[in-house]
């Protein structure tokens, strides 16, 4: 496991919250950040704060190679090269450029896009706006309720189908409520025995739940699009970002959606010609390079606690929190035992925001509610769930304060 | 939390009153918080006159919420539309003893007002 001292690099950790000290145990809706991410944006408006590309002035040099710089770290910390890197405020942000910049001028009608039913409404409902718009399908992978994974064969099937209509895949990579991976290496066979090279429907990844602890190498990856929230790994909020892969942003499947200064060649009254840097084409208007900045440096501190350290401690505190849970009679647990990075459940009887609300009064802040899964939630006939999620900062102390809370909801509604 | 889950709002939920449907009923509507999926329905029996006769409900989601629609579907029995429509938070407040709420559980002790409200309007 990750050393106890890692949570003081976290300041908003030190509080007490009704009086207990805070078990933040709410990281998969967003992680608190460290000092040292803190202290690079207060760093860049202190000292290098002017407008990016646009200045001949000293401090216009030293935002712009902020800028460059933050998109590069960030980018490597992908494995992927900066120009492959759109920054977006979120995975939403990202999703939606996939359908702005790809699927609105790709769809046609009776062509399929294809997601999971265990996909998070960013990702949801952003297609189906989509698929509407262009009269075209979305077919939903069912999910095995004892494995917890996207059902595939169902996949194989449904490409079969359709082949040459399929135009996007879209799967989460892990699920924000079963804490179940996708099988990428299976995915990728599926479809390398369907289609040539040149054919293959365009992969979506909603990477928002893997990339806090897992090492992702863009280049290796059998996807054409990957969305994560910097957000939830460390970085400040209002940071994320969209990777494409260079062969697709540098051909015209993949367009601007966002227009105005800043992504241009050239412009005359009547027509712009667009930078042929996709770095530049695909970020209109004045960046967030606060923002990049703070999420470049939280790269760098996740890569300095080592991913495979992370991916540890994460996953003991895991077995910790199932072990512990299992042994309440009216806990059900419904996310994957072996889940990477948090735990779900049900309390027999209580609602999920009552169990949440108690669990506040006790320091322990976790999520509670359909957690932006509605469909899942319906098939699973689960009105709302309790998910405690994990970060490098949480110890088993926190766990055991998040089991003791738990037995305060007897007290409160009675065995 | 203090005065969140006190002894009335549990028996409230062990006990709900008005907990089920109407034979026969002249208003009616369903309301829902989207982001935590509390749920309810009423029916309302209201005369010409614009008394409320009777009152059923039904519905799923956390203590506060339904606790609360209990509460106040006995209250309003007898009361007229208009007295239902005067009604405010520091009614809900008085019924139920919540004084303080966090922002994010206000709208599960609104729902029952809202859905009462909504109800009235057809
Ligand atoms: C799997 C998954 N996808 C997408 C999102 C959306 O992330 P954001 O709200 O940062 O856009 C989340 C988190 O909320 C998530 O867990």
């Amino acid at each position: 496991m990750l050393p106890p001292a890692v949570r003081f690099d976290f300041p908003i950790l030190s509080q007490e919250i009704h009086g207990r000290p805070v078990a933040y145990l709410d990281n998969a809706a967003t992680t608190q950040k460290p000092q040292v991410v803190l202290d690079a944006i207060t760093q860049y408006y202190t000292t290098s704060n002017a407008n990016v590309h646009r200045g001949i002035h000293a401090l216009a040099d030293r935002a712009t190679t902020a800028w460059e710089d933050s998109r590069s770290v960030i980018a490597a910390f992908f494995a992927a090269r900066p120009d492959e890197l759109v920054i977006t405020r979120n995975t939403t942000e990202a999703v939606n450029g996939v359908r702005y910049g790809f699927l609105d001028h790709t769809l046609e009608k009776g062509d399929v896009v294809v997601c999971s039913v265990l996909d998070h409404h960013a990702t949801l409902v952003t297609l189906q706006q989509a698929v509407q718009a262009a009269g075209a399908e979305l077919v939903h992978l069912d999910v095995d309720a004892d494995t917890f994974q996207v059902d595939l064969a169902q996949l194989e099937g449904v490409l079969q189908t359709y082949t040459e209509r399929v135009k996007c895949i879209s799967l989460t990579h892990t699920s924000n409520v079963l804490g179940s991976m996708l099988d990428l290496t299976r995915l990728d066979h599926i479809i390398s025995a369907i289609y040539a090279p040149a054919d293959r429907p365009k992969v979506l990844l909603d990477a928002a739940q893997s990339a806090p602890h897992m090492r992702l190498d863009f280049s290796h990856l059998p996807v054409d699009f990957l969305a994560f929230s910097g957000h939830k790994m460390y970085g400040p909020m209002g940071s994320g970002g969209l990777l494409v892969k260079q062969e697709l942003s540098d051909s015209d499947q993949m367009r601007p959606w966002l227009f105005g200064g800043g992504m241009i060649a050239s412009v005359s009254p009547e027509k712009t010609e667009f930078s042929p840097d996709a770095a530049e084409r695909f970020t209109a208007g004045t960046p967030d390079v606060a923002s990049a900045v703070g999420l470049a440096s939280a790269c760098q501190y996740l890569g300095h606690l080592g991913l495979d350290q992370v991916a540890d401690h994460l996953s003991e505190l895991v077995s910790y929190t199932v072990d512990r849970l299992t042994q309440i009679p009216r806990v059900q647990v419904i996310s994957d035992p072996h889940s990477a990075s948090l735990v779900s459940f049900l309390y027999d009887g209580v609602h999920a925001h009552d169990v949440a609300q108690i669990l506040d009064s006790q320091g322990v802040a976790v999520r509670s509610g359909h957690h932006c899964c509605m469909p899942l939630h319906t098939q699973f006939g689960w009105q709302a769930s309790v998910r405690v999620s994990f970060a490098v900062y949480n110890t088993k102390e926190d766990v055991d304060q998040f089991v003791a809370g738990l037995e305060k909801i007897t007290q409160v509604f009675g065995a | 939390m203090s005065d969140l889950y006190q002894e009335i709002l549990l028996s409230e939920l062990k006990h709900p009153q008005n907990h089920g449907e109407l034979p026969h009923f002249t208003h009616s509507s369903s309301g829902a918080n989207a982001s935590c999926g509390d749920q309810l329905s009423v029916q309302l029996l209201i005369t010409d006159a614009g008394v409320i006769e009777n009152i059923a409900w039904r519905g799923a989601g956390c203590a506060i919420s339904q606790a609360t629609m209990s509460l106040l579907s006995e209250h309003i029995k007898g009361a007229t539309t208009s007295q239902v429509q005067a009604l405010t938070d520091e009614t809900l407040s008085e019924l139920t003893g919540i004084t303080q709420i966090a922002i994010t559980r206000k709208k599960c002790l609104m729902l029952g007002l809202v859905t009462l409200r909504e109800a009235l309007k057809i």
